[in-house]
């Protein structure tokens, strides 16, 4: 039976550094379980498994000889097609850049490599990023390790699934709107979207740059703790990174959450929210009570409502000028979906565009006061509904499609604009068997107060510990 | 959101388009695009009231700095 691929990153790290079980075993049995599952679920772009199982007995040669070793040694993950490694395929999920290879590696997947990773492939997206369903009119179908019919979501699908089939140990993502955090939540897993700056983005193919930021998947929190620590930190490549401090997330987890103040708004985030997904969020609160924290009823700032119609602003008119030469020159090579979430972009004014960057600061201080000021964390649905399936996110459904496409991004787009860190955990499932999930939203910087609480939570409850079936080791 | 003014019409992206822009665009399509620059300007409409004058949006790297600081744990 294959029980690696039941632990989880961090475990298996410490079954390699112990030669409980060699980065090889390790590796193939990844390989294993991607061969079995990718003809189904599609979360795999493109491959490199030989090369992987070599780099996994250079790791064992390695861990012989003795010396140190990184903290994901011989750890096996995979990435969002549009990380940039030095002559490699980088897609991005297009037709336009298929046979793109770039010349250099992103910083974050540098580090990751110095700390001993393992890459496996570039993993499925939505084309250039652009998209919450998971859709991509250039790729085979990617679908829910849960339930195939239902959507992975996206733009990061291929993360989500990924790691939720247990094919990889965990994943970087990319999020402008909810695209680490989306795709997480209906794979079951735990998706984290650092601080504005926080990580590098350097090599990590641009979608909006005011907007952007990559982010671990994994299947604990502690997972996303440890891959954070190796990928954030300032980068003289990236002139956004921030220079604050990285703390070590992995040492402070275990915390506790005893006086935390989490607060529970009544507004905006629990718009429209389905009932079965409320009763998740309230049983996850009364788990967060009992490890301590007290739970505060917050009143949001109204202008989050106008936030949520700024974000897609910012978001459109700087997309449409990253694609502005293709989409003249080479607009048929884009698929339906994208070509048109493009096209508003050109419109907009200028002024318009620049009003809404010089009010960011603004809007920030007043939810910072409104919010922060009177507690630590902020607790609020992911998916306002439980995951839709793949039928029912068909563009030929019209309006109830571009609904669709608002309300899976709405509780999540709005914190991108804000900058702010955000962590999305698995807490339950929904009566058609699909994973729910609440978010934890946290003050600029402050990962590790997100990290305590979401690990506090998996510390009570065993929601992320779950196999989807067609996942489950074959005897 | 109040998107009863119209301020973009199918005419106005046309125009645009063919004078500026010039993205092959299909005329269906074109008449859909205002129903969300609507949005997107009525939004950018209600927030001008907020607008500072020497304020730049290169400042918000620092202002997520200068938030964490005053409302740190």
């Amino acid at each position: 039976m294959n029980v690696l691929t039941q632990m989880s990153l961090t475990e298996v790290a410490s079954a390699i550094a112990t030669k409980e079980a060699s980065a090889e075993e390790v590796v193939r049995a990844c390989v294993a379980q991607a061969e079995r599952l990718d003809p189904t679920l599609h979360f795999f772009i493109w491959k490199q498994f030989d090369e992987a199982i070599a780099a996994a007995r250079q790791a064992d040669a390695k861990l012989a000889k003795g010396g140190a070793l990184g903290p994901l040694h011989g750890v096996p993950l995979a990435h969002k097609d549009m990380y940039y490694m030095a002559g490699k395929l980088a897609t991005c999920g297009s037709k336009i850049r298929r046979d793109f290879r770039p010349t250099y590696t992103a910083t974050a997947i540098q580090r990751l490599d110095a700390a001993g990773a393992i890459t496996l492939g570039g993993l499925a997206m939505v084309e250039f990023a652009m998209g919450p369903h998971g859709y991509n009119q250039h790729l085979e179908q990617c679908r829910n390790p849960w339930n195939p019919a239902h959507i992975p979501s996206g733009s990061s699908s291929g993360s989500g699934v990924s790691v939720g089939a247990h094919a990889v140990y965990g994943s970087l993502g990319s999020d402008t709107g909810g695209s680490v955090r989306c795709p997480a939540a209906v794979s079951g897993v735990v998706g984290l979207l650092p601080t504005y700056g926080r990580v590098s983005r350097h090599g990590m193919m641009q979608m909006s740059f005011s907007l952007d930021q990559g982010g671990p998947l994994a299947r604990t929190v502690r997972d996303c703790a440890r891959l954070l620590g190796v990928i954030a930190g300032a980068d003289a490549a990236d002139a956004t990174s921030s220079a604050e401090p990285v703390p070590d997330y992995e040492t402070r987890l275990d915390a506790g959450i005893k006086g935390l103040r989490i607060g529970v708004p009544s507004t905006y985030f629990y718009d429209g929210v389905a009932p079965e997904v409320k009763a998740a969020l309230d049983a996850s609160l009364k788990v967060l009570a009992s490890a301590g924290a007290e739970i505060v009823p917050v009143r949001l700032p109204q202008s989050i409502y106008e936030v949520a119609e700024l974000h897609p602003l910012v978001m459109k008119a700087e997309g449409s000028a990253n694609h502005s030469n293709w989409m003249r020159e080479r607009s048929a090579e884009y698929s339906d979906q994208v070509r048109n979430r493009l096209q508003a972009g050109f419109f907009i004014p200028a002024t318009d565009y620049i009003q809404a960057l010089k009010v960011r600061a603004q809007l920030l201080d007043e939810f910072m006061k409104e919010v922060f000021g009177r507690v630590d964390v902020l607790h609020t649905p992911m998916l306002p509904m439980p995951v839709p399936t793949i039928e029912e996110c068909q563009p030929a459904n019209g309006v109830a499609y571009l609904n669709m496409v608002v309300a899976l991004t709405r509780n999540t787009k709005v914190v991108n604009y804000y900058g702010l860190p955000a962590l999305s955990v698995p807490c339950g499932f929904s009566a058609s068997g699909l994973p729910l999930a609440f978010q934890l939203i946290g003050r600029p910087f402050d990962e590790l107060s997100l990290l305590q609480t979401g690990h506090a939570y998996q510390g009570a409850t065993d929601w992320h510990a779950r196999t989807p079936p067609i996942a489950m080791p074959r005897m | 959101m109040d998107t009863s003014k119209k301020d973009f019409d199918a005419d106005l992206v046309m125009a645009l388009n063919e004078a500026i822009q010039t993205v092959p665009i299909p005329s269906v399509r074109v008449r859909e695009l205002p129903t969300e620059l609507n949005q997107f300007h009525a939004a950018a409409k209600l927030n001008r009231s907020r607008l500072d004058f020497d304020s730049e949006p290169a400042d918000f790297a620092r202002a997520l700095a200068h938030a964490a600081k005053e409302h740190g744990r």
